[in-house]
């Protein structure tokens, strides 16, 4: 692991030092192994050699049985200084000349025959014993030249020491050590040489390379080194100015998509301008048009009109807002809200088209959810409002619910929170080849769907763009004729902010009884109830609950209110006021009916609830229970919610200045707001506006943003910089520019609050209860 | 003119194919067939026969068949090839030769030569007819007084059971020119090897020399080699009747003229198939060759022409 850890060249350096160093080593050993082998055979044959020349020698010394001629023919050996021992010996072995320390020959040493000579192999020490011979006399009458026999006269024994032996073989091991270790370095030496040749460009090319990666794209290398290295460094340059000039390809279209894109969000921006003030043209003379007398079928033709234009402005908003999306034009804002409140909302706005089609709609929140957020509440009440609008839409019987949930904490950031939204419906369903794409621009489940329900196809893939853009998911799970379930998952930050209504906490706790057959409704009731501290039963049928009714009777425990869906009460034998009758006790009813056109039954012990049900018409009911248990009478704003078309409250003493270049929308703005019995002025631009503020007092602007001579912006600033108390007046923008920032610019530019074309009176009368609540009357 | 020219040549042709023994087989027809049978050796080994072969060829009329003997040759074989070659007459060679004839014994009925051979003379060997390689000491001691008139003494250790006859041939010759011999037995090699020892200690220069016997093999080297030496120290003259010796250093020695042996040897065979007089016994060569040792005359001082260099066949050391 280390040695792969090390660069190339060390790499190599190491290998081939190990290599060159092992080969030495055996070279040396093995040399110095076969020239001391090759030694010991010479001076064997040496020994072998003297041994026979000294029997020669020792033949007549032996014949003559002399000492003295023995010691003249060992003298032979006197130059021989590894000779230690010379022994001239008879037949017998008995010696008649010594030299040296006589030796005898180790029994464990090995023996061997060598040119007739015996060689005994001792550790220090070699034995050469040699036969001392001679011809026979020859005494044949036919004398012959062949083999002659001999007889032995005697033997000679010389030994030879291995020092010497021994001091050679270690200056050979020496000297082929030092020449080869000697060759091992000078080659080592060169390959270091020869391989930082050719590493060295290498290495500069990988320096090179890493600048590169860096991104400096203008690295190039100065072409140098071995042919082939050469041709890398060619391929390298060649490499990199096709990356330089990808580069700059990349960036042109990189910056011709951002061109595009700020064209399409300009573009959409213009167009939206442009498209809204026609509208708005529209809708405000057909509204206004509404106000006044028309025969039953001009009204019908109207209310198609009506629709017609609602739908193309939809349609017109659902494709301006998938352009600005997918320019990525769309900036989220961030503002603290009340989640159940808006939630809320929702329920109440699109009540309308449930009651219409008698569905139920129901909403629920589980857990132990906070109520304030920060984020775009606008964009995720669009995604509400467009979901359920779908399951509505989608549904002809059954209930459409809302349900959220705490999906999980936040990681690191404790304020995080992450929650599902579910839409969830009975109505047709969605094919499973058809889920895949539900969520792509202009898809619906398929042509049918289209014709029957209409629809462009744009809003779920605007709320998928919306979710992925608040770094949510979102998804559908469906089975054809069961209904769908639309959810959407969305980390959102908790709020420290306390918005929102707060529940009479002084209210004391109520014992409820809720009787629906759709368990979603009596779940959904429940939930209300019990997160405002009440007591809550159900009953899915009348005379479950006739039972209930009894048996709390007879506990001694009776329901403070009974909420019961009007439609089951009517289709039993017995309605259940009826039933009370027989009790003692006479618990509240609310009578839960989808119809607004039903009589009113409201009386000291009942009243009308609306589907769908909310929370604040259900703690106004919870109210007034808890009142009429105490005795109490007192006043509660927001009695009974029952829906009051001809109800709405005026603000006669209100004087509204209306700033716009088009007539038409001029002429809009008048009508919608006659009807709320406020004082109007009209001005055609910035400066005009100006002029008359200067001389009249208005309590609210409708200033148009974009005119000439002086626009809204300039306008509101000019007069945010009065002196005067007349610098304070209400500023409200109203602009058909739905673009990126408008609200940011408009209230930045000193406005209070804006207003998108096209309006209607709901809007204007949702902004003056807003902004003039002390104008407010009642008709 | 040419008339008389082309009668000699053709006179000389017919006689040249007549000598040569080249013409048709009419004319073999007629030469006796011998068989020489002579030892199958390597060269230079078979010199000595190749030379005596050819002698014989000029000695007799002969036509040869050459028979080489190996090792292990059988009588019965050689019996067979001589009767169907229909031989005249054998004349053996070399000590194998010698041996085979020998052993044959009676079985061989054709005419016998021996030669080429080392043969003493005696019992064993005197009912053989034939020419041995050992020189007739009187050439030897002719030569020596030839070298050096001074010599009044011959020194020789000899093997009873070998030289016994040599020496009394040497005694008889000598003691006609006034020369001792002082002969030394030795029966074996210790008294031989001690025996020189003392007598080169007391041999004379000048005047005494020392004789070297003939023998089957030579003289073991160490023995040999103190000899010489103490010899060339003494300055001591002493020749042999073995040629190798010249080469190690003694003075002279004499040695066959083996192609006259040959004409000898076909010459006895000759006579002994015609049957005319009884076989002579086994003789010593006579036709000798000198080979002298140059270095060890200057040594001795012993001054030599250049003719008298040129009377020895072979002189050493020789010229590289």
């Amino acid at each position: 692991m280390m040695f792969s850890n090390l660069g190339f060249q060390r790499q190599l350096s190491i290998a081939f030092g190990a290599g060159i160093f092992i080969l030495a080593l055996v070279t040396t050993l093995v040399v110095s192994r076969v020239s001391t082998q090759a030694l010991q055979e010479r001076i064997i044959v040496e020994g072998t050699q003297l041994a026979l020349e000294l029997a020669e020698r020792s033949t007549l010394a032996l014949l003559y049985e002399s000492e003295q001629t023995a010691e003249e023919a060992v003298g032979i050996l006197d130059t021989f200084k590894d000779v230690v021992s010379v022994q001239v010996l008879s037949r017998e072995m008995k010696p008649l000349y010594s030299r040296g320390k006589p030796m005898e020959a180790n029994m464990a040493s090995s023996v061997n025959l060598v040119n007739n000579v015996i060689v005994a192999d001792e550790k220090l020490h070699w034995h050469f014993i040699a036969t001392v011979k001679v011809k026979r006399l020859d005494n044949e009458p036919i004398h012959t030249l062949s083999i002659v026999p001999e007889d032995v006269l005697g033997f000679v024994r010389v030994v030879m020491s291995k020092e010497s032996l021994k001091s050679m073989a270690i200056n050979i091991l020496l000297l082929n050590f030092l020449i080869s270790f000697g060759i091992a370095f000078v080659l080592l030496v060169v390959l270091l040489v020869i391989s930082q040749r050719v590493l060295g460009p290498i290495n500069y090319l990988a320096k090179v390379m890493s600048s590169a990666q860096q991104g400096e794209v203008e690295s190039h290398v100065t072409i140098r080194g071995p042919r082939d290295i050469q041709q890398m460094f060619i391929a390298f340059n060649t490499m990199m100015d096709i990356l330089k000039q990808r580069e700059l390809e990349l960036e042109k279209s990189r910056d011709d998509a951002y061109e595009l894109a700020t064209l399409k969000g300009e573009f959409a921006a213009n167009v939206s301008h442009e498209l809204r003030t026609p509208m708005n043209g529209v809708l405000g003379m057909l509204e206004m048009l509404g106000d006044s007398s028309l025969t039953g079928k001009e009204r019908e033709y109207l209310n198609v009109a009506k629709n017609s234009a609602k739908s193309l402005l939809q349609l017109i908003n659902d494709i301006l807002d998938f352009s600005k999306n997918e320019a990525g034009k769309t900036i989220l804002e961030e503002e603290d809200f009340d989640l159940f409140d808006h939630v809320e909302e929702v329920v109440a706005l699109l009540g309308t088209q449930t009651q219409k089609k008698k569905i139920d709609l129901t909403y629920s929140i589980l857990g132990d959810l906070p109520r304030c957020f920060k984020g775009d509440v606008n964009r995720i009440r669009q995604l509400l409002i467009n979901l359920t609008n779908n399951a509505i839409k989608f549904t002809d019987r059954g209930t459409v619910s809302i349900d959220l949930t705490k999906r999980d904490e936040g990681s690191g950031d404790s304020a995080m929170v992450k929650l599902r939204f579910t839409i969830s419906d009975t109505g047709i369903g969605i094919p499973q080849d058809k889920q895949e794409h539900i969520f792509s621009a202009f898809s619906q489940a398929d042509g049918k769907t289209t014709r029957r329900y209409g629809g462009t196809g744009l809003g779920l893939s605007i709320c998928k763009q919306l979710v992925e853009l608040m770094q949510g998911e979102i998804g559908v799970k469906s089975t054809p004729g069961n209904g769908s379930v639309f959810w959407f998952d969305l980390p959102l930050c908790q709020s420290e902010t306390v918005l929102g209504k707060t529940f009479n906490s002084t209210r004391a706790t109520l014992k409820v009884l809720v009787v629906d057959s759709n368990p979603a409704v009596r779940h959904s009731i429940e939930w209300m109830l019990k997160r405002s501290g009440n007591h809550c039963q159900q009953a899915g049928s009348h005379s479950n609950a006739v039972k209930l009714i009894h048996s709390a009777e007879q506990d001694n425990s009776p329901f403070d209110l009974i909420i019961i869906d009007k439609q089951l009460d009517d289709s039993a034998q017995t309605p259940i006021a009826e039933q009370l009758r027989a009790t003692n006790s006479t618990p509240f009813c609310a009578l839960m009916t989808f119809s607004i056109d039903q009589p009113l039954i409201e009386n000291e012990n009942s009243t009308i609830l609306v589907k769908p049900i909310i929370n604040s018409h259900l703690n106004a009911i919870l109210d007034r229970v808890s009142r009429k248990n105490q005795k109490t009478e007192k006043d509660i704003p927001g009695k009974v919610e029952k829906i009051q078309a001809n109800n709405e409250p005026v603000f006669p003493e209100a004087k509204i200045l209306i700033v716009d270049d088009n007539p038409v929308n001029q002429m809009v703005a008048v009508g919608l707001l006659e009807p709320l019995r406020c004082k109007t002025a009209t001005a055609v631009h910035g400066l005009e506006c100006l002029e008359k503020l200067e001389v009249e007092h208005f309590d609210l602007i409708l200033m148009d943003c974009n005119m000439p001579e002086l626009d809204g912006y300039k306008a509101s600033e000019a007069i945010r910089a009065r002196n005067d108390e007349k610098k304070n007046v209400i500023i409200i923008a109203i602009t058909a520019n739905a673009g990126p920032g408008e609200r940011d610019k408009c209230l930045n530019s000193g406005m209070n609050d804006y207003l998108v074309k096209p309006f209607d009176r709901l809007g204007l009368k949702d902004k003056f209860l807003q902004w003039l609540p002390e104008f407010k009357r009642k008709p | 003119m040419l008339g008389p020219m082309i009668h000699r040549f053709v006179s000389q042709a017919i006689v040249l194919m007549l000598a040569s023994g080249l013409a048709s087989p009419w004319c073999f027809a007629d030469k006796t067939k011998i068989a020489v049978l002579y030892p199958k050796v390597r060269h230079p080994l078979n010199q000595v026969f190749l030379a005596i072969n050819e002698g014989i060829q000029h000695g007799g009329d002969f036509r040869l068949l050459e028979y080489e003997l190996e090792k292990h040759t059988k009588a019965a074989d050689l019996s067979q090839w001589l009767a169907k070659n229909k031989a005249s007459g054998v004349i053996a060679l070399g000590n194998r030769g010698v041996n085979t004839v020998s052993v044959m014994g009676d079985t061989l009925t054709l005419p016998v030569v021996v030669g080429g051979a080392v043969m003493g003379l005696s019992e064993q060997t005197n009912h053989l007819t034939g020419i041995s390689l050992v020189p007739a000491p009187e050439h030897l001691f002719a030569q020596l007084a030839e070298l050096s008139g001074k010599i009044k003494k011959i020194h020789v250790i000899y093997t009873p059971a070998t030289h016994e006859w040599l020496i009394h041939r040497a005694e008889t010759y000598l003691k006609k020119h006034a020369i001792a011999l002082n002969a030394i037995p030795a029966s074996d090699l210790r008294t031989l090897a001690l025996s020189y020892r003392e007598l080169l200690q007391k041999q004379q220069q000048k005047t005494e020399a020392l004789w070297i016997p003939y023998t089957g093999r030579p003289l073991d080297r160490p023995l040999m080699n103190q000899v010489l030496e103490t010899a060339w120290k003494r300055d001591l003259i002493v020749f042999s009747s073995n040629l190798a010796d010249v080469n190690r250093g003694v003075l002279f020695s004499m040695y066959p003229d083996n192609h006259a042996t040959g004409i000898q040897l076909a010459e006895l065979l000759k006579r002994k198939m015609e049957n005319l007089a009884p076989a002579p016994p086994l003789m010593l060569s006579q036709s000798l060759l000198g080979a002298l040792n140059t270095r060890t005359a200057e040594h001795l001082g012993i001054a030599l022409s250049k003719q008298d260099k040129q009377h020895f066949k072979l002189l050493f050391p020789m010229d590289k």
